[in-house]
């Protein structure tokens, strides 16, 4: 049997193992079931060299108390190193763990009606919802698997080798190979360098924000049918909203021990007392961000070039710009600057918000060459933000041209990040970077994101720097933001039992309603006092 | 395999009954819309009275002497004048026109013109004048009277001296305006069309986004609404009988707003065609609230449209939401008038469910409706310039009301076939026209309440800009009801 002919015959057996997993009572559609896009289940071959599910996973990551991995704790003290219970972590707390069921839940459903199509095997939601088993293929010719939503394998690598090899014994002894491995030669064997702040971002942002080329775009029509808004990306505070099945190296014991030469290219984080770790994180999470924004922006002007085209979608520009209640009052018109005409739908503004303030600050840091890389910011940021209003929804070329120009210098930012050996966010970096926050947010004027991610990362950095700051009135202003991406936690209930999505956002989105500039800046500045 | 001609048979029968029933789902009222079989053109003559002459316009006080217009008795016979002119006392009711110049000079008419960068301020700003004065009028400080009489009435030169003499009355409406540039505004199309050049817009005037957007009111034209703004104080008295009066100007209405705004919608699109740096899509043209809808946890979802696209605005919500519902009424309102053809606005409306709506199509369609509906108001305006035989009948008001309750519902009365408030006040703003010519003591308790629900055009705090805002489930519950309700109590044999 070819791989062509299991290929063909799969779809339908994965749509019928879907249907019993979440016991869907579909009727089965043969003109769709003979289209390759759909691999969940269990039986049946996968791609060579893959192994997408967690059973494996689990065996050892589900607590350190288990008989299983006795070995590891007791000989290789794994348990400092890792926390041990990540599988339970996921499965019982993490929402990734139900981005597919999510798909047959009551919204689900409702977008499914909306949309004409079954969004549980539609492949252009399982490309966030799902595992891409393959990252390369054309949307209509990717294989998913399902079933287990956004798993283990889904950030760390499909990729069987690597799950086999992480924990063999060397042979004569010498204990675990894999821990002398540099993170390149691992990535060679398809365990993703998460530990890399910049590689992390990326990963996270593919689907936080979206990636064209990895076919994630959440489009207007899927929002207008009830996707939830997306929130505005800061890693630090994304990390802390998730229960985090991985702890932080002044966390683990292991890592108090690590030669400070080796800290870095092992483990990629520097000592506290040398660099900030979740400044570097930040950073990567903002310039990621704005590159995953200007991507989206570059995919969307290249396709309302061609002829027929209808377009740029919605979804590439700023859902507040147009997102917002019509106020005799309002202080939208009270802006003192803008990139052009007014009335015209702008660029997502908050995903420069942040990464702007990093950009400024990057021009006292030679380190790495990050300051020459950094340099020429402003002026690429405004060029975007000027051609996404020459136009009624821009001019497609200029903002294909704009947009291939700020990726490109997130490129050059985000590759200082990534490849720098030395601290960049030293204490003295990190202490300069607070005030630039607070004066960001005296630039932004109704754009409740950026305002929402300048305020995340002010509070993140804020409590991993711990100054003398004071926490009474911090904690006054986390309570007038919403303090993190999710406002309910999840819950293991939630997957026997549907909950409705709308409460986890819907205080964000009551938020985002109701801002209002002047109540925003005066209270930042209430609690950050006088500068 | 033989069975395949007449399997293929069935399924195009089936389609084709798909297809109908769709129709009648989506289009609603617009099924009952068949083209005017009399409708030939050149039947009747032109619309006359549609574009005003450059020149001749005077100064108001020109009309104000004690013997004309100025007598002081506001509010009565030949104090027209007075009635129109500014009233300095703070809650006195007024003549907003008399205040159109004025205004410019406010706070937000000076942010407006800072936030689009005006090179004059303004008050000596074309743009702002074309609506806010009388521009053209001799002499240039008159000005500052704002709209006066003769930016409704038409340039006065040519006529100022003739209009009080015996023959005047001889002429005909049509006489008036073509030999004298008189406009007849007593002909209710005649004076629709000329508040629509202001109030909606025309190939010269126009509110655009980038106006709005630095603060500029929205546009709510819904012309039998008009003439009852609280606080208005109307210079003149209506001959029609009120249950004859509303019905008329609320047809009348939905015909001017649709034509004037899809002429302008023609003129941005060849504007567009020609300079690159013309806006397109003008945003002013769609439905505010399409767009400036909050997402807020209870925020009422869109719900899927007549002829629209998932995720994309509503072009001309206001006007066209009810339209289908004056067109199947005008036999019955004006006698002799055919129901209209709207085939071509139609095809235009599908065109711009688009995203970013082909500009040579949009000419092309935008134009052939246009003629559709200047064929429509040629009948109507014949209609208005006839000597009136019949009265109203006295169960059009009642049908009327069912017909534009059942439009804003989907056909099994569920729901509402909207969420859109301007889909929604366009069909409450129809209500409450009917019943003010025909106050119905079972349904206006009702009327109240879903005037209380729903912000319709001109509320009587005049909240323009706050359209929209708040809108719940909850809220969209209440006036499913009320149309429901409305709906039931004038069907025929329905509930009392």
């Amino acid at each position: 049997m070819s791989a062509g002919t299991w290929r063909r015959g799969w779809p339908l057996a994965g749509a019928v193992a879907l249907a019993a997993v979440v016991g869907l009572v579909a009727p089965s559609n043969p003109a769709s079931a003979q289209k390759p896009e759909l691999l969940v289940g269990k039986a049946g071959p996968l791609p060579k060299d893959i192994s997408p599910g967690i059973s494996a996973c689990a065996t050892c990551h589900s607590g350190a108390d288990q008989r299983s991995v006795n070995l590891f704790v007791t000989l290789h003290k794994s348990h400092e190193f890792i926390k041990f219970d990540e599988s339970h972590t996921w499965r019982g707390q993490d929402v990734h763990a139900i981005a597919h069921l999510a798909l047959s839940g009551p919204l689900g459903k409702q977008m499914g009606e909306d949309l004409g199509y079954d969004v549980a095997k539609a492949p252009q939601c399982l490309t966030c919802h799902a595992l891409d088993l393959t990252p390369t293929a054309p949307l209509a010719e990717k294989q998913f698997f399902a079933t287990q939503g956004v798993n283990c394998t889904g950030c760390h690598g499909t990729k069987e080798t690597w799950q086999v090899r992480h924990y063999k014994e060397a042979a004569d002894g010498s204990g675990i190979a894999w821990r002398a491995m540099t993170p390149a030669e691992k990535a060679e064997a398809g365990l993703a360098d998460l530990r890399n702040p910049a590689v992390r971002a990326k990963k996270c942002v593919s689907c936080h924000i979206g990636n064209p080329d990895e076919g994630k775009v959440v489009t207007h029509e899927m929002f207008s049918a009830g996707h939830p808004p997306l929130p505005p990306f800061e890693l630090v505070t994304f990390q802390e909203s998730e229960p985090r099945h991985w702890g932080y190296p002044s966390e683990l014991p292991y890592f108090k021990n690590v030669p400070a030469n080796k800290t870095w290219p092992l483990y990629r984080f520097h000592p506290a007392d040398r660099e900030s770790y979740h400044a570097r994180q930040m950073a990567a999470g903002a310039v990621a961000a704005l590159r995953a924004e200007a991507q989206k922006l570059l995919a969307e002007a290249r396709e309302a070039q061609k002829p027929d085209a209808d377009g740029m979608d919605y979804a590439a520009f700023d859902c507040y710009a147009c997102h917002h209640e019509l106020r005799s009052k309002s202080d939208r018109q009270s802006r003192t600057t803008r990139d052009g005409r007014g009335g015209r739908p702008t660029v997502r503004k908050a995903a420069g918000a942040l990464a702007g303030v990093f950009a400024g600050n990057a021009a006292g840091i030679e380190v790495g060459g990050l300051k020459a890389r950094a340099a020429g910011f402003d002026e690429k940021w405004a060029e975007l933000r000027a051609a996404v209003v020459s136009k009624t929804f821009g001019r497609p070329q200029r903002i294909a041209t704009a947009a291939a120009d700020v990726i490109r210098w997130c490129d050059g930012f985000l590759n200082v990040l990534e490849e720098c050996p030395q601290p960049i966010y030293t204490k003295e970096q990190t202490d300069r970077l607070l005030p630039a926050l607070a004066a960001a947010t005296e630039r932004t004027t109704a754009d409740p994101d950026g305002a929402l991610c300048l305020s995340w990362a002010y509070l993140s950095l804020r409590k991993s720097a711990r100054g003398s700051h004071d926490q009474e009135r911090l904690r006054e202003f986390a309570r007038a933001v919403p303090p993190s991406v999710r406002v309910a936690p999840f819950a293991v209930m939630e997957k026997e039992k549907w909950v409705p999505i709308a409460p986890r956002y819907g205080d964000r989105m009551d938020w985002v309603a109701d801002f209002e500039t002047h109540r925003f800046r005066a209270a930042f500045k209430s609690a950050v006092g006088s500068r | 395999m033989t069975t395949a001609p007449g399997l293929f048979v069935a399924r195009c029968l089936v389609r084709v009954a798909v297809w109908i029933l769709v129709a009648g789902a989506v289009a609603g009222p617009a099924a009952l819309v068949r083209p005017a079989a009399s409708a030939a053109p050149g039947a009747e003559s032109p619309l006359y009275g549609t574009e005003l002459p450059a020149d001749g316009y005077v100064s108001s006080t020109s009309c104000a002497a004690a013997a004309c217009h100025g007598r002081g008795h506001a509010g009565g016979m030949r104090s027209e004048y007075l009635a129109w002119s500014p009233d300095l006392r703070p809650g006195k009711p007024n003549d907003p026109h008399a205040r159109a110049y004025q205004v410019l000079f406010n706070s937000v008419s000076k942010r407006i013109a800072s936030l689009m960068e005006l090179p004059k301020p303004a008050h000596e700003t074309s743009l702002c004048l074309k609506c806010h004065a009388v521009e053209a009028v001799q002499p240039a400080e008159a000005l500052s009277e704002g709209v006066g009489c003769c930016g409704c009435h038409g340039p006065a030169k040519k006529w100022l001296t003739v209009h009080y003499q015996p023959a005047w009355k001889a002429l005909s409406h049509r006489e008036k305006w073509e030999q004298y540039g008189f406009l007849p505004v007593q002909n209710l199309t005649t004076r629709a069309v000329n508040c629509a050049g202001c109030h909606v817009g025309d190939a010269t005037r126009e509110v655009n986004h980038e106006l709005i957007a630095a603060g500029h009111p929205r546009l709510t034209f819904e012309f039998a609404g008009l003439h009852v703004t609280p606080g208005y104080r109307k210079h003149w008295e209506e001959p029609l009988a009120p249950a004859e009066f509303e019905s008329r100007a609320w047809v009348i209405g939905q015909a001017t707003s649709l034509r004037n705004a899809t002429k302008l919608l023609g003129e941005r699109a060849k504007r567009a065609e020609s300079d690159s740096e013309a806006d397109w899509p003008e945003f002013a043209g769609y439905s505010c609230v399409s767009c400036h809808r909050a997402i807020r946890k209870d925020t009422p979802r869109p719900v899927p449209r007549a002829q629209q696209t998932r995720g994309k605005s509503g072009w001309e919500m206001l006007s066209v939401a009810a339209v289908d519902v004056a067109a199947e009424f005008t036999p019955r309102v004006f006698v002799g008038a055919a129901v209209p053809r709207l085939v071509a606005l139609g095809e235009l409306r599908e065109v711009m469910a688009k995203g970013s709506p082909n500009l040579q199509l949009v000419r092309q369609k935008s134009a052939a409706a246009v003629a559709e509906l200047d064929d429509w108001l040629t009948a109507l305006q014949a209609a208005e310039d006839r000597p009136r035989a019949h009265a109203l009948a006295p169960e059009v008001s009642q049908q009327l009301l069912n017909a534009l309750a059942a439009s804003a519902l989907t056909p099994d009365r569920g729901a509402l076939r909207d969420h859109d408030p301007d889909f929604l006040a366009a069909h409450a703003a129809g209500c409450r026209a009917v019943l003010r010519g025909s106050p119905d003591v079972r349904l206006s308790g009702h009327m109240r309440e879903l005037v209380e629900v729903l912000p319709v055009p001109h509320t009587p705090n005049g909240r323009l800009t706050d359209w929209g805002s708040g809108l719940t489930n909850a809220r969209m519950l209440r006036v499913r009801d009320q149309f429901r309700d409305i709906f039931d109590r004038t069907r025929p044999g329905g509930k009392r």
